[in-house]
């Protein structure tokens, strides 16, 4: 099978899926208020998802916690296959974002992944998480290693994000003044 | 804001003149109801499709119904 028709049948499944194609969805101009709503759910969704990530490692609740964050990262991963399977690559354009808007963004996610790596590192830390006691632990040199490991593991990863955003936008830059 | 809406008043006028309420466009065009409301108060602007389905319906050219002074900023 190509790769046109894979992507072809990933399309048509995905609507068959969100009922794009389904009577429900109204005429043009509901399907197009309905598809405006649906985004507003998913910014909405996937920030409150990687804030209660936050809320839920500050009490303990750790895998929870991933849990969250990784539902809220698999939203945007689906609207983002969605939109390059159309050929609209939403990394290119989201670089385009107003500035407002993407420092708005990064902060609520940098703030959200700060306080979740935090916490997990003070339980670990000090056998207890930042409020109640749920999943408290005996510390002993591995906790404390795996807490400076997952610190060490973050920052390079923000490291390596940041700079494949960046190559990213160089390359995006270089083939619009190739055009 | 007359300029504005000469388009919104044509399609308005357009279907009046032919006799046709809002329920029976929509019902002729394949919408509902209050999209060919928020067309006629310019609140949204049609597919070319719709507004070549429109034209057909009330007898006249796009370009006559939806004049490129009624577009507003934002409408593309």
């Amino acid at each position: 099978m190509s790769d046109k028709n894979i992507k072809t049948r990933m399309i048509a499944f995905a609507d068959r899926v969100s009922g794009f194609d389904d009577p429900s969805m109204g005429d043009e101009r509901e399907a197009n208020v309905i598809m405006r709503g649906h985004t507003f759910a998913l910014v909405v969704g996937s920030g409150t998802l990687t804030l209660a990530g936050a809320g839920f490692a500050l009490f303990g609740f750790w895998y929870v916690a991933l849990g969250a964050v990784l539902l809220g990262a698999l939203q945007s991963y689906l609207a983002i296959g969605y939109a390059a399977a159309h050929g609209v690559s939403i990394y290119d354009l989201t670089d385009r974002s107003a500035r407002k808007r993407k420092i708005a963004s990064v902060i609520i996610y940098f703030a959200a992944l700060v306080v979740l790596l935090g916490a997990r590192f003070y339980q670990l830390r000090m056998g207890h998480p930042v409020f109640g006691d749920y999943g408290s632990l005996e510390v002993t040199s591995e906790t404390a290693d795996e807490g400076i490991g997952m610190i060490v593991g973050a920052a390079l990863g923000i490291v390596i994000a940041f700079a494949v955003l960046k190559l990213r936008t160089r390359q995006r830059e270089r083939s619009e003044e190739d055009d | 804001m007359a300029d504005a809406l000469a388009g919104v008043v044509q399609v308005r006028e357009t279907r009046k003149s032919r006799g046709l309420t809002q329920a029976e466009l929509a019902k002729a065009v394949g919408v509902s109801r209050q999209t060919i409301i928020s067309i006629e108060r310019g609140d949204y602007a049609p597919s070319v499709y719709l507004a070549l389905r429109i034209a057909r319906e009330l007898g006249y050219t796009v370009e006559h119904l939806f004049p490129l002074k009624q577009l507003r900023q934002g409408d593309g």
